[in-house]
C-alpha cells in the first residue's frame, strides 16, 4: 500500500471521527426505521368454552379481532380461525364466535384461545416490553 | 517511596494520557457499546421470530424481522469494523506517549537514582508494562463501563420478563461480586511479588548475557547456571502462587453462577409447564441469563486482570517519579574563561549510606592539571561528577572562575566540562556520526582536524571511506585505544575548559596508553584537567596530585613531590 493511500486509510479509519461518527448515526438511525416501521400483533390469552361450532370467550371485550387461534396446548397444535364480523356476537360480558367447521376433538375444559388484539411497533415490542407480548 | 496505586488512582494517573486520544475513546466506548446493545436486544428479536412462526405461523411477521435484523447486523459488522481500527489505533499511539515520557524521565533521572537503577526493570517498564496502560483503559475502564451498563440492561429486561429472574440475579450477581473482590486483593500481592523477582530477573539475565564471555573466562558457568535455575525456581513458586489463588476465584464464581443457573432452570420449567412462558420468551431468560453470567465472569476475570495490572502500572507510575534534573534551580550560563575550580566546604552522601564527604574542601588553579588518586571507593569520581552537576551536595559551594555551579544552567555547565571514561560511547554509525556528539553540526574540515590532533588522523586514511566510516557492532571494530582517541577527538570538538579524564587508560596496555598520553598532552594544554587514575603513568602527566582517603583530602601537593615524599602515596602505586 502506497504511504499516501496509507495514511489516508488511517485518517479515515482512525484518526478522524468523521465517517465514524456518521456511521454509528446512520447505523442508529437505520435501526430505528426498522423497528418502527414493523408491526407486530399483541396477543391476548383468553379460557374459552366450546359449545356446538362456538366459541365462548367469557371476558368483556371491546374489540372485533379478524383472526384467533385456538389451543389446548400452545406447544402442540394452534388453529388458526379467521373470524368474519357476521359470526360475531355478544352475550352478558362475553364473546360468541361461530364457527363453521368441528371443533375437534377438544376437552370442553381446558381451551385457550389467542386474539390479537391490536397491533405495535417492533421497537415497543422489543426495547419496551422486553420481547414480551403484552 | 512512592504511593501505591489504587484503582482509582491509577485512573487518575493514565487520564492525563487518555485526554490527549479522548475523541478515539468516546469513539471506541461508543462502537462497544452499540455492540453491546445488539448483543443485548438480538434475543428479545430472535423471541419475536420464533413466537410469530411457532405459534401462529407468521411468516411475513418473521421475514420483516429477519431483514430488519439481517441489516442491523451488517452495520454492526461496518461498526465492529471501525471499532477495531480505534483500538488499534490507540494500542499504537497511547503506549507510545508513555513511552516516549518515561524515556525521556530516564534521560534526565538524577545519577544517584541511576546507580540503583535496575536495566533489565527499566527495559520492562518501557516495553511491556506500558501497553498494560493502555490494556488497562480500554479493559478495565472502557469494557467495565460498558459491561456495567449492559449488565444494568439485562436485570431491567429480565425484572420486565419476570420479576422472579430478577430477584435470582439479584440475589447470585452481588454474592459473585464479593466473592471476586475478596480474592482479588490477594492475586494483587502475588503479581506484585511476581513483578518484583522478574525485574530483577531480567536485570541479571541482561548483565549475564552480556558477559558470557567473561563467565567463561573465569570458569563460573556452574554458578551463574545455579543462580538461573534459582531465579526461575522463585518465578515458579510466585507463578504458582498466583494461579492457585487465580483459579479458585474463578472456581468460586464459576460454582455460584452454576447454583443461579439452576435455580433459574427450574424456573422455567415451572412456568413454561403452566403455560406462562412461550419458546421465545424462555430463549430470551436463558440467553440473557448466559449473557448475565459471561458479565459477572467478566467482572470477576477482569478485576483479577485488574490488579496484576495494576501492579505492572505501579513499575510505570515509579519511573514517573524518579527524582529528576529538572529540579535543579540553576538558570544562569556558566562562562569559563581561567578554568580555575573550588570544592568551598561541601558536604555530600549517597541516599542510605554515611556521609561521604564532610566539610570539603579544594582549589585547582586555572589550566592546572591535577590527578586524583586514593582507594576505590575514596570519593575521586563522586568529586568530580558533582563538578558536573550529576551529584548536588548537600552543604557548601562548588566555584568555577568565581561563579556557584548551582546558580548555573546543567547545559551550560555540561558544555563547559569535558569528560573521557573507560568505557567510550560507541554507537552503529559513522566516525562522523560519533564525533558529532561532540559537537552538532561541525563541518567535516573540523571533524578532520579533531581526529588529526587525536592522532587518528592515519588510521581514518587507511579506511575507504573516511570519516564516513561505519563503526559499531554492524560495521569496522575498534580497539580501546582507538575508542580512546574517538573520546579526545570528540574533547577538541567540544573545545571545553575543564577537562574530567575518569580512569581513561585503566584497560589499555601499556604501550597504547603511552600512545594516548602523547595525545592527552597536547589537548591538555591550556585547560583545567582533573585525572581520575590507577597508575602511575597517568598521574605523572599532572602537575599537582590530590590523594584521597574516604571522602577527606589526605595529602595535595606537586606530583613529583609526592611521589619522591609521601609514603602512603608510594604505597598505593608500588614504588619501591
Amino acid at each position: 500500500m502506497k504511504k499516501k493511500t496509507a495514511n489516508l486509510y488511517v485518517k479515515m479509519t482512525a484518526k478522524s471521527p468523521v465517517l465514524f461518527l456518521n456511521l454509528i448515526c446512520f447505523s442508529i438511525l437505520i435501526l430505528l426505521y426498522l423497528t418502527l416501521s414493523t408491526k407486530v400483533d399483541v396477543i391476548h390469552t383468553y379460557h374459552v368454552i366450546l359449545e356446538d361450532h362456538k366459541i365462548i370467550i367469557p371476558e368483556t371485550i371491546h374489540y372485533r379481532p379478524d383472526k384467533i387461534y385456538l389451543y389446548e396446548n400452545r406447544n402442540k397444535e394452534v388453529n388458526c380461525i379467521k373470524v368474519n364480523p357476521n359470526d360475531l356476537s355478544y352475550r352478558d360480558n362475553a364473546i360468541v364466535i361461530s364457527i363453521n367447521q368441528d371443533l375437534f376433538d377438544y376437552e370442553v375444559t381446558n381451551i385457550k384461545v389467542d386474539m390479537p388484539v391490536k397491533e405495535i411497533t417492533l421497537f415497543e415490542r422489543v426495547f419496551l416490553h422486553g420481547g414480551k407480548n403484552e | 517511596m512512592n504511593k501505591k496505586l489504587t484503582y482509582f488512582s491509577t485512573i487518575k494517573f493514565l487520564s492525563k494520557y487518555i485526554k490527549a486520544y479522548k475523541i478515539n475513546y468516546f469513539l471506541f466506548g461508543i462502537g462497544w457499546f452499540f455492540d453491546i446493545v445488539l448483543k443485548l436486544y438480538t434475543p428479545i428479536m430472535f423471541a419475536v421470530m420464533i413466537d410469530e412462526i411457532v405459534y401462529y405461523r407468521n411468516i411475513s411477521v418473521f421475514l420483516r424481522i429477519s431483514v430488519a435484523f439481517a441489516i442491523m447486523l451488517l452495520f454492526a459488522c461496518i461498526v465492529h469494523f471501525f471499532t477495531q481500527a480505534q483500538y488499534a489505533y490507540l494500542e499504537i499511539m497511547y503506549s507510545f506517549d508513555i513511552k516516549k515520557d518515561i524515556f525521556h524521565k530516564l534521560q534526565y533521572a538524577k545519577a544517584d537514582y541511576l546507580s540503583y537503577l535496575e536495566t533489565g526493570d527499566a527495559m520492562n517498564t518501557l516495553q511491556y508494562y506500558t501497553s498494560e496502560c493502555m490494556n488497562f483503559v480500554i479493559r478495565n475502564i472502557i469494557h467495565t463501563f460498558n459491561n456495567f451498563l449492559a449488565l444494568v440492561f439485562y436485570i431491567i429486561n429480565i425484572f420486565i420478563i419476570g420479576w422472579q429472574f430478577g430477584i435470582l440475579m439479584l440475589i447470585g450477581v452481588p454474592i459473585s461480586v464479593y466473592t471476586t473482590t475478596k480474592f482479588g486483593k490477594k492475586i494483587r500481592k502475588c503479581n506484585d511479588e511476581y513483578n518484583k523477582v522478574y525485574g530483577k530477573y531480567s536485570g541479571w539475565l541482561l548483565e549475564r548475557l552480556s558477559g558470557l564471555k567473561d563467565i567463561r573466562m573465569i570458569s563460573a558457568q556452574n554458578a551463574v547456571g545455579k543462580e538461573f535455575v534459582g531465579f526461575h525456581r522463585q518465578l515458579f513458586h510466585r507463578k504458582n502462587q498466583n494461579r492457585v489463588i487465580t483459579i479458585s476465584s474463578q472456581s468460586v464464581t464459576k460454582t455460584i453462577n452454576l447454583i443461579i443457573q439452576m435455580a433459574i432452570y427450574c424456573l422455567c420449567a415451572y412456568l413454561a409447564c403452566r403455560g406462562k412462558m412461550t419458546i421465545g420468551v424462555l430463549t430470551i431468560v436463558l440467553t440473557y441469563f448466559v449473557n448475565v453470567t459471561e458479565k459477572v465472569t467478566f467482572f470477576s476475570d477482569y478485576f483479577i486482570e485488574a490488579q496484576k495490572r495494576i501492579a505492572s502500572i505501579q513499575k510505570v507510575y515509579d519511573l514517573f517519579h524518579v527524582p529528576t534534573e529538572k529540579e535543579w534551580k540553576g538558570k544562569d550560563s556558566l562562562k569559563v574563561s581561567k578554568g580555575s575550580i573550588q570544592f568551598d566546604h561541601i558536604s555530600f552522601g549517597y541516599e542510605n549510606k554515611k556521609e561521604l564527604f564532610h566539610d570539603f574542601s579544594l582549589e585547582i588553579e586555572g589550566g592546572q592539571t591535577v590527578a586524583l588518586v586514593g582507594k576505590s571507593g575514596s570519593g575521586k569520581t563522586t568529586l568530580a561528577y558533582m563538578l558536573t552537576g550529576f551529584y548536588q551536595q548537600k552543604k557548601g559551594k562548588i566555584i568555577i572562575d568565581g561563579k556557584d555551579i548551582s546558580e548555573c544552567s546543567l547545559k551550560s555547565i555540561r558544555e563547559s566540562i569535558g569528560i573521557v571514561q573507560q568505557d567510550v560511547l560507541v554507537f552503529d554509525g559513522s566516525i562522523k556520526d560519533n564525533l558529532l556528539l561532540g559537537k552538532k553540526g561541525a563541518s567535516d574540515e573540523e571533524i578532520k582536524e579533531a581526529c588529526e590532533k587525536a592522532g587518528l588522523g592515519e588510521f581514518i586514511q587507511s579506511l575507504s571511506q573516511g570519516i564516513n566510516t561505519v563503526i559499531g557492532t554492524n560495521g569496522i571494530g575498534l580497539s580501546g585505544g582507538q575508542m580512546q582517541r574517538i573520546a579526545i577527538a570528540r574533547i577538541y570538538l567540544k573545545n571545553p575548559k575543564i577537562i574530567i579524564f575518569d580512569e581513561a587508560t585503566s584497560a589499555l596496555d601499556r604501550e597504547t596508553e603511552a600512545y594516548i598520553h602523547e595525545s592527552w598532552k597536547k589537548v591538555l594544554a591550556g585547560r583545567t584537567s582533573i585525572v581520575i587514575a590507577h597508575r602511575i603513568s597517568s598521574v605523572m602527566l599532572c602537575e599537582k596530585t590530590v590523594l584521597m582517603e574516604d571522602g577527606v583530602l589526605y595529602e595535595y601537593g606537586n606530583t613529583m613531590e609526592l611521589v619522591q615524599n609521601s609514603k602512603t602515596m608510594r604505597t598505593l602505586f608500588a614504588i619501591s
